[in-house]
């Protein structure tokens, strides 16, 4: 059988040819060849469309439906942790203006180590510098466990009090 | 139950906001036909079981690039057929597992029931099982999606990812197989 004609069955069999096409096509069932071509057409696809169903077992959807349950909750987490809420968005601020600020600490000392630099400057620079590193870490590492001091005029109302 | 009556477009909605009742009903759902694609292609048990699982995780993680205007079979199917096509490449790479016809439809002949147990009226069904068997594994897989699965040629090209004048080539042929397989009941019938 030709593809044409197979095309031209299927087609006919799903109503997708127009009132034209389909009186010419059966019209041309009388000819033995593609009536019979016609007749398996419909055998096969009823074979195909009734072959009866496997049916997948009872326990794979139980366990397929645990997976996803497991999925749904690890993702709905992730999301959270994600979240872009104000205090997120500050902290970020915060880490990419340090970020920017130690990158600085380079050059700086690079400038300190250049003999032509006058010295002011280089002193300058070089408190400059290690201030900004290592007292500026020195004092974050102090801080470190020790609860926040409270506001001079507080400790004073409670002194008066 | 009114929710396990909604269309699959609320459903995808629901699913997307992760709404796990929602899920819940689509694995019921869909399951049956991603097994039944899953059975075509792989054949046994325990892959079948794996590729319905891996099936469901990939819609998790791509459903919210899914777009609710278009059928959502057509996409699962999409996934199942490229998912069973993967699981296939790593089978025949582990155990040099043959993908010529004939020697799969060995394979998958041991995992089936003792013909003399089936009833006498599963003789044709039997027959027509071991006439898809014959096929290559796309090609059966075309013909379980245009057939059993009840895809348009365009659906059936967009799933495997092919030309729409490829699915008909290799649709004709496995049709003419089939036939010539088939000839026995095709002969009894016309008769």
């Amino acid at each position: 059988m030709s593809i044409e004609l197979e095309e031209m069955i299927e087609a006919y069999l799903e109503g997708g040819l127009d009132e034209e096409q389909a009186l010419a096509f059966e019209l041309s069932l009388s000819d033995p060849q593609t009536s019979r071509a016609f007749s398996e057409a419909i055998m096969l696809r009823d074979l195909l469309t009734h072959l009866p169903p496997d049916q997948p077992p009872w326990e794979l959807i139980l366990k397929i439906e645990s997976s996803v349950q497991d999925q749904i909750k690890t993702s709905k987490a992730m999301n959270t942790r994600d979240e872009k809420t104000p205090a997120f968005r500050n902290t970020a601020i915060r880490a990419v203006l340090r970020g920017t600020g130690w990158s600085l600490r380079g050059p700086a000392m690079v400038l300190c180590g250049m003999p032509k630099v006058d010295r002011r400057i280089r002193k300058a620079v070089s408190i400059r510098t290690i201030w900004g590193s290592a007292g500026r870490l020195a004092r974050t590492l102090g801080q470190m466990g020790q609860k926040r001091k409270r506001p001079w005029w507080k400790r004073a109302i409670e002194r008066v009090s | 139950m009114a929710s396990e009556r909604m269309n699959d477009g609320e459903l995808v909605e629901k699913c997307k906001r992760g709404d796990s009742r929602a899920w819940k009903i689509m694995v019921a759902r869909l399951t049956p036909q991603v097994y039944r694609l899953s059975m075509r292609m792989l054949g046994s048990g325990r892959d079948v079981e794996d590729a319905c699982q891996e099936v469901f995780l990939r819609m998790i993680r791509s459903l919210h690039a899914f777009d609710v205007e278009r059928p959502l079979r057509p996409w699962v199917y999409r996934i199942a057929y490229h998912v069973c096509l993967r699981k296939l490449g790593k089978m025949s790479e582990k155990m040099s597992l043959p993908t010529e016809p004939g020697q799969l439809a060995l394979v998958q002949e041991m995992d089936r029931p003792n013909p003399e147990q089936s009833a006498a009226s599963k003789e044709t069904d039997k027959l027509l099982l071991d006439a898809l068997d014959s096929l290559s594994v796309q090609d059966r897989a075309l013909v379980e999606l245009r057939y059993r699965a009840g895809l348009s040629e365009n659906e059936v090209a967009e799933v495997a990812d092919m030309p729409v004048n490829t699915v008909k080539t290799r649709l004709h042929r496995a049709r003419a197989r089939l036939k010539q397989k088939l000839s026995k009941i095709f002969q009894s019938e016309t008769a």
